[in-house]
């Protein structure tokens, strides 16, 4: 066995106990932890444990949560259908000019930054009744989209989007395509390649991407107020409900937070650590 | 379908040019011989059509996959050439059953049908009890076994396997070649086998074509490399 003595020389030199971290950050970054935990805190401390049954069994907020739930879903199928082939597309677009591949990484994340209520002007301008496009579908088919269920779909479809592209599209190429080029050479067209071999490869990656794509939805409240609304039953979904309680009935408010925050947690939960790639960026 | 193989091949890559030829007859297993780095791996993704010709002319029998003149290139899918990768490449996702009627079912065999043959060709490599197993759990031994059955179910007209024994540990390498020269009998098309190693060579192949740089240095048995070795490359591998 050889004799380690230089080593462990220098391993005494280490300072013992700390990871280097100089104590004056500890009192930011306290702070903000708290910031962060707090809130939280005080809504399960103030919730009304007692008449939380009643509050959550009232037919107006089984309806809310109900829709809230069903929209959600369908938006997160719809990001699914077609944001998985975006992202497919965004992948394996390393041939495409820098420039066009930026743009439309850029687009692709808007959403992320943009102010939800931006978002639900802008989808209000494109579909509204006397919109770019909206104006036809109303002229045409006497088909008007804002302030209907499928405007709160639209509008949570287009915010929880670039979740759903970011996760895939970070998960493909982190893929391994040698497992692709196998399968061409066993005589796998291009799509089969990519239902049989690369889409189950990157399942983690889609399912991470929908769940981060569904809570987005749940939770969204900006663009489709704007873009949708706050009709009962139609478009008046539990964020709406919620801060529409706060007024009438705070603790139906507390009621509600907390099962959005339920909801929310355990999405994180189930993601654990599987952290996705592209959402960083 | 057991045709002659006919590749002439020629590629570069920067300072890297491969400029070979190679005939195959049907039932003929030839080693491609050389050093890392000589172009062997990237003649044989020629032959599979993973790499593109610069010029060149590739044929099974009467069938072009290749003729840069004609401006001919068969797909990778629509080639019939199996590909034995030196990593393998067993699709982690997939029981080996189901690695192994991928090629059949990727040409739109019934499931059933696929499976069933697929199921035929394990139990001739002696790894029909491993069917309902995922990849990851098998030795390199069985993997390669796998490897083996998943290219020959697709029937393919050629067989190219990459460094196919590179992968094993020492101490299972003689087992699995042994098992390899009985295997690669049941094919009868021609074969080609990539190798570094004279005696994985000598063990698999009927003939050696050796490629040192890119261009072929000597073609010619075991036996005739070891009297009348051509190069330094040659004589330092038959001398070890």
């Amino acid at each position: 066995m050889p004799v380690l003595e230089p080593r462990k020389q220098a391993r005494t030199r280490r300072p013992r106990g700390r990871s280097g971290v100089a104590p004056v950050l500890w009192i930011p970054a306290g702070l903000a932890l708290a910031l962060l935990v707090l809130p939280l805190v005080a809504l399960v401390v103030r919730a009304p444990w007692g008449s939380l049954v009643e509050l959550l069994s009232r037919e107006e907020v089984a309806q809310a949560l109900g829709l809230s739930l069903g929209s959600a879903a369908l938006s997160t199928a719809i990001c699914l259908l077609i944001g998985v082939p975006l992202a497919v597309i965004l992948a394996r677009s390393t041939q495409w000019p820098p420039v066009l591949r930026r743009l439309v990484r850029a687009f692709v994340t808007v959403p992320l930054v943009l102010p939800p209520v931006v978002g639900g002007v802008a989808l209000l301008l494109l579909l509204g009744r006397r919109g770019l496009v909206g104006q036809w579908l109303d002229e045409w088919f006497g088909f008007t989209i804002p302030f209907t269920t499928v405007a709160v779909v639209i509008a949570q479809v287009f915010v929880a989007m670039p979740f759903l592209v970011l996760a895939v599209e970070g998960a493909i190429r982190g893929a391994d395509s040698r497992f692709e080029v196998a399968a061409a050479t066993l005589g796998a067209s291009r799509f089969t390649v990519f239902r049989r071999v690369t889409l189950p490869l990157v399942a983690p990656g889609v399912s991470a991407g929908a769940l981060l794509c569904f809570t987005r939805a749940l939770g969204e409240f900006g663009a489709t107020i704007t873009f949708a609304g706050s009709f009962p039953g139609v478009t008046q979904t539990l964020p709406i409900s919620t801060y529409l309680e706060l007024q009438r009935d705070p603790n139906a408010a507390i009621a509600l937070s907390l099962v959005l925050m339920v909801v929310s947690v355990a999405v994180l939960v189930s993601l654990r650590d599987r952290w996705v790639p592209g959402l960083s960026a | 379908m057991s045709a002659v193989l006919i590749a002439d091949v020629d590629v570069s890559r920067g300072d890297f040019s491969l400029d070979i030829t190679l005939r195959v007859e049907p039932g003929e297993t030839l080693a491609l011989l050389g050093p890392n780095g000589a172009g062997k791996s990237t003649a044989i993704g020629c032959i599979a059509g993973i790499v593109g010709l610069d010029a060149g002319r590739i044929s099974i029998g009467p069938v072009v996959l290749d003729d840069s003149e004609r401006g001919i290139r068969v797909p990778v899918e629509d080639r019939r050439v199996g590909l034995v990768f030196q990593d393998y490449r067993l699709f982690p996702h997939l029981s080996v059953l189901e690695n192994v009627a991928f090629g059949q079912r990727s040409r739109g065999v019934a499931r059933a049908e696929a499976r069933a043959s697929a199921l035929v060709w394990l139990d001739r490599l002696g790894i029909a009890g491993f069917a309902g197993v995922r990849p990851g759990s098998l030795s390199g031994g069985q993997s390669q076994r796998v490897a083996l059955a998943r290219v020959l179910a697709m029937e393919p007209d050629v067989l190219l396997l990459d460094e196919p024994l590179a992968a094993l540990d020492v101490e299972v390498r003689a087992d699995v070649r042994a098992e390899l020269v009985e295997h690669l009998r049941l094919f009868s098309g021609a074969t080609i086998v990539v190798t570094h190693d004279l005696a994985d060579a000598e063990a698999l192949a009927d003939r050696v074509a050796v490629v040192e740089g890119g261009r072929l240095s000597q073609v010619g048995t075991v036996a005739e490399l070891r009297g009348s070795p051509a190069t330094p490359w040659v004589s330092s591998l038959v001398a070890r």
